[in-house]
């Protein structure tokens, strides 16, 4: 089952950007994605993808599974779990199996989950497919 | 046949005797060939291309890891195997592909165990380990692939690896732990001041603050920024850089620390 904190992201990491470093276009990988600084643009990776604290990103995500802690402005499309903690600020709509929102993240936009249920950030059911 | 190069160090008196046990182990184990030592006159490229005319198709380099990497490009352009034989400080390379000092090394040669490794290409320049630019770092930008990477004032140093040989594994950063010179990719590297962590403490060492890898990256600068190879060499930016698969051959020894075959 899926883990709830940041272990699972430990030490499989492929590309770590910091907060020394500022990334602008489209970011593809194969391997997990850490970002601790700057990205612009869109981030899509076929595992997972940790935003740090620190963390500014203007961009659309797309991963296995995410977890946030920063600042995202952008769609997020996760294929199975996105956390959101408490720091973290996600302006955009998301789209996941799994959604998990700690006490005190800011969360505007709306959420689809798998199995077409859809929730708007005030927690309205807005849609449903059946 | 083998050709043996001594760097210009091994002149000094203090390993006179070193030598001398070392050749005496090579006709033991009939590995014999022909031994030059460098001075400031010859340039060992030089050297190197004047053995091959001449049928060489390894060469030993007996010095410490800057020896080494001298003979990196000429061996990479005109595919020949390299060996060392370490003496004195500063072999870190040797120990990492499991050669020991001095004559026991000469064992290692005999039982000629050849590895491939890949070298890192920046036009007609090959680097074994990584290059790094220290300088003006804000006025660089970095490609790859679909978009660009512009380092902040923060960072102090780029690297772009191949190889790490540190061969004291608590002093590589985990973030590098993933540099390995067989895997056909590059890691850019982008390093912050280690901040102290109290009140007299200076703050000093290097962290690794990002990495990226890539099989080629493109430095693009409107300057000219020194680009450093190997720690030897000095080219300057805007380059693409590249990794060129086993290019490389190299006699490696049993107890070597990476996994490498």
């Amino acid at each position: 089952m899926f883990k709830s904190n940041e272990e699972e992201f430990k030490g499989m990491e492929d590309t770590v950007i910091g907060s020394s470093i500022k990334i602008e276009g489209d970011l593809v990988s194969n391997g997990s994605i850490i970002v601790e600084g700057e990205v612009i643009g869109s981030v899509k990776t076929a595992s997972n993808v940790r935003i740090g604290d620190r963390a500014k990103v203007i961009a659309n995500l797309e991963a296995k599974e995410a977890l946030i802690s920063g600042k995202v402005e952008g769609n997020v499309t996760v294929q199975d779990k996105i956390e959101l903690l408490e720091t973290a600020e996600v302006s955009g709509d998301i789209q996941a199996r799994t959604v998990i929102i700690a006490a005190g993240a800011i969360f505007n936009g709306k959420c689809t989950m798998a199995g077409g249920r859809q929730f708007s950030s005030e927690g309205n059911k807005v849609e449903s497919e059946e | 046949m083998y050709y043996y190069i001594y760097d210009t160090y091994l002149s000094e008196k203090k390993y006179e005797k070193t030598l001398d046990k070392i050749k005496t182990r090579l006709l033991d184990l009939e590995i014999q060939g022909k031994h030059e030592r460098l001075t400031l006159l010859k340039s060992i490229d030089e050297l190197i291309i004047d053995e091959l005319k001449k049928g060489t198709s390894t060469v030993i380099v007996v010095g410490n890891d800057k020896t080494f990497l001298k003979v990196i490009n000429t061996a990479a352009r005109n595919n020949i195997t390299i060996g060392i034989i370490p003496i004195g400080p500063e072999n870190d390379i040797a120990r990492t592909l499991g050669i020991p000092p001095e004559e026991a090394a000469c064992d290692i040669l005999a039982a000629r165990k050849i590895v491939r490794f890949d070298l890192g290409k920046i036009k007609d320049q090959y680097f074994f380990s990584n290059l790094s630019i220290n300088k003006n770092l804000t006025r660089l930008a970095v490609v790859k692939d679909t978009y660009k990477i512009t380092p902040s004032a923060e960072c102090v140093e780029l690297n772009i690896y191949n190889f790490f040989y540190n061969s004291d594994k608590s002093l590589i950063d985990k973030k590098l732990e993933q540099v390995l010179p067989q895997d056909g990719i590059l890691e850019l590297a982008f390093k912050v001041k280690e901040k102290s962590k109290g009140w007299f403490k200076k703050a000093e060492g290097l962290l690794v603050d990002s990495v990226i890898k890539g099989k080629k990256f493109e430095v693009k600068s409107f300057e000219y920024i020194p680009t450093l190879l190997d720690g030897l060499r000095v080219i300057k930016t805007p380059f693409v850089v590249e990794i060129e698969k086993q290019k490389l051959a190299v006699i490696v020894g049993k107890d070597r620390l990476i996994n490498v075959d």
